[in-house]
């Protein structure tokens, strides 16, 4: 037969419903008729024996698939209800306070705990200028000096970030007496200062190490009352400027040293700075010299010239030219200004 | 009466009476940052007075473009623009660019194929078929 003549003879159900269906309404209803009519006759009665099906019915997948269908008939019949919002029922306008919908398994949907605030050892401030890192450099040496004198770990100073202005007043006006083993550098303005900081200081660290501390401080005390008079002439006779001289020989007090005076003026200091530094005033001297050599803008050298300032033909922008400047220029942005506000674009 | 044409009296040629320096502007934009820069910061430093100097009738603008390349930008006064990137270059090369604009006339570059060309019209005049020796088919 030619395919063409086949397609002619099909039915038309045969091309635009599958097979399986037809076939099944077929089945059922020969089952019904044309089966049930031999079954009489070859029993001779007109209630045969056997099933009326004799296929058993619907098949595995046929009953499955109209147990699923079922419920899923009952959630549509259950959402054609309309549902009427309660009366006290507000719209949102954004998404603020609404219950989020989504995964929640991972520590970024999760909100966020004490622990995941981060807080940056170094502060956002940087101090480059010399009228400020070298009051740095002395309250690193004063901090880490006490540190050292309180027997305590000298890291422990970075736990504190800023000082009350009143304890800060009393490290600035200790005297440092430049050595380079960092023993009895510090030389106190007065008995009541040295008192005020050992007290101060010694609240930094774990408790155990307290203890000992404070008999250090007692032994010291007795030690310090006796020479109390000699400490303000010993306080004058000091530099002004003895922290800077101060050696960086050990490593456990540079490292202590760098980290503290790091996170006071802010800067990081570079490696090769760090293995090369001997003495305190190696970094203040850099970090001045890094504060100076911060470059200067090349419109504002220009700006400076007296003699580019006196060309007529010359004019010098220090801000980037964009298109926006041209129309103001040109004098065509007081109609795009007047135009967008007409329309309500610009407030 | 036939309509007469306006006759031209004179022809705007530049240079032969006077002369009108085509380059109305140019803009010098650099970037602080930037190592290709380097050159153009250098030029506008020690160079740019003594350009301004001797060409007082160019009208200069000197502005920062962060984080691009630097350009130097001739405008005429036919209303075009020529732009060269002189990311990269020092200052003799720069100072050769801007020399360049100066003296460009803002038209677009043309390919000269013959080896005179002139504004005049031709003494011959142009030629046509129903004038001069006629051929008989």
């Amino acid at each position: 037969m030619h395919p063409s003549v086949r397609l002619l003879r099909q039915d038309l159900s045969s091309i635009y419903f599958p097979r399986s269906s037809i076939a099944r309404q077929v089945r059922y209803n020969s089952s019904d008729k044309f089966s049930e009519r031999v079954r009489r006759r070859l029993w001779g009665t007109d209630n045969p024996p056997g099933l009326k099906d004799p296929y058993g019915g619907q098949g595995v997948l046929e009953r499955r698939w109209s147990g699923r269908q079922q419920p899923e008939e009952a959630e549509e019949a259950d959402h054609d209800v309309d549902i009427a919002p309660p009366e006290d029922y507000v719209e949102a306008k954004t998404w603020d306070g609404l219950q989020r919908i989504g995964h929640l398994g991972k520590w970024s949907d999760l909100p966020p705990r004490k622990e995941d605030t981060y807080k940056p050892f170094l502060p956002e401030r940087k101090f480059s200028k010399s009228s400020k890192v070298a009051p740095a450099a002395h309250q690193a040496a004063v901090e880490i000096s006490m540190m050292r004198m309180l027997k305590k770990p000298l890291t422990n100073i970075c736990d504190v970030t800023d000082h009350d202005p009143a304890i800060l007043e009393m490290i600035m006006a200790c005297r440092i007496q430049p050595s380079d083993s960092w023993k009895s550098t510090i030389k106190f303005p007065d008995q009541r200062t040295k008192e005020a900081l050992i007290y101060v200081f010694d609240q930094l660290g774990p408790q155990a190490k307290k203890q000992k501390a404070k008999e250090a401080n007692e032994e010291n005390a007795e030690v310090e009352s006796e020479i109390d008079g000699k400490l303000k002439q010993e306080y004058n006779t000091t530099r002004k400027g003895g922290s800077q001289a101060l050696a960086l020989k050990n490593p456990l007090i540079k490292f202590a040293f760098l980290k503290r005076f790091s996170q006071l003026t802010g800067q990081r200091l570079s490696d090769s700075l760090i293995s090369s530094a001997t003495r305190v005033k190696h970094l203040v001297e850099y970090l001045d010299k890094k504060g100076e050599q911060a470059p200067k803008k090349l419109a504002v050298t220009l700006a400076e010239s007296s003699t580019l300032q006196k060309l007529p033909n010359v004019k010098i922008f220090k801000e980037r030219q964009t298109p926006a400047h041209k129309d103001r220029e040109v004098g065509r942005w007081k109609l795009i200004d007047a135009e967008l506000r007409e329309r309500g674009l610009v407030t | 009466m036939p309509v007469q044409g306006i006759r031209t009296v004179s022809a705007a040629r530049n240079g032969v009476g006077a002369f009108i320096l085509q380059c109305k502007r140019i803009d010098f934009h650099y970037c602080d940052w930037a190592g290709s820069s380097r050159g153009m910061v250098g030029y506008l430093k020690h160079r740019l007075e003594s350009f301004a100097k001797e060409n007082p009738q160019i009208e200069i603008r000197v502005s920062p473009r962060p984080q691009k390349h630097p350009v130097v930008k001739g405008h005429y006064i036919n209303g075009r623009e020529k732009a060269i990137c002189v990311r990269n270059l020092d200052l003799q090369q720069i100072a050769q660019k801007v020399n360049l604009l100066k003296e460009a006339s803002g038209e677009k570059l043309k390919r000269t194929k013959k080896p005179v060309t002139s504004m005049n019209e031709s003494v011959r005049g142009i030629w046509s078929p129903y004038h001069g020796g006629l051929k008989t088919v």
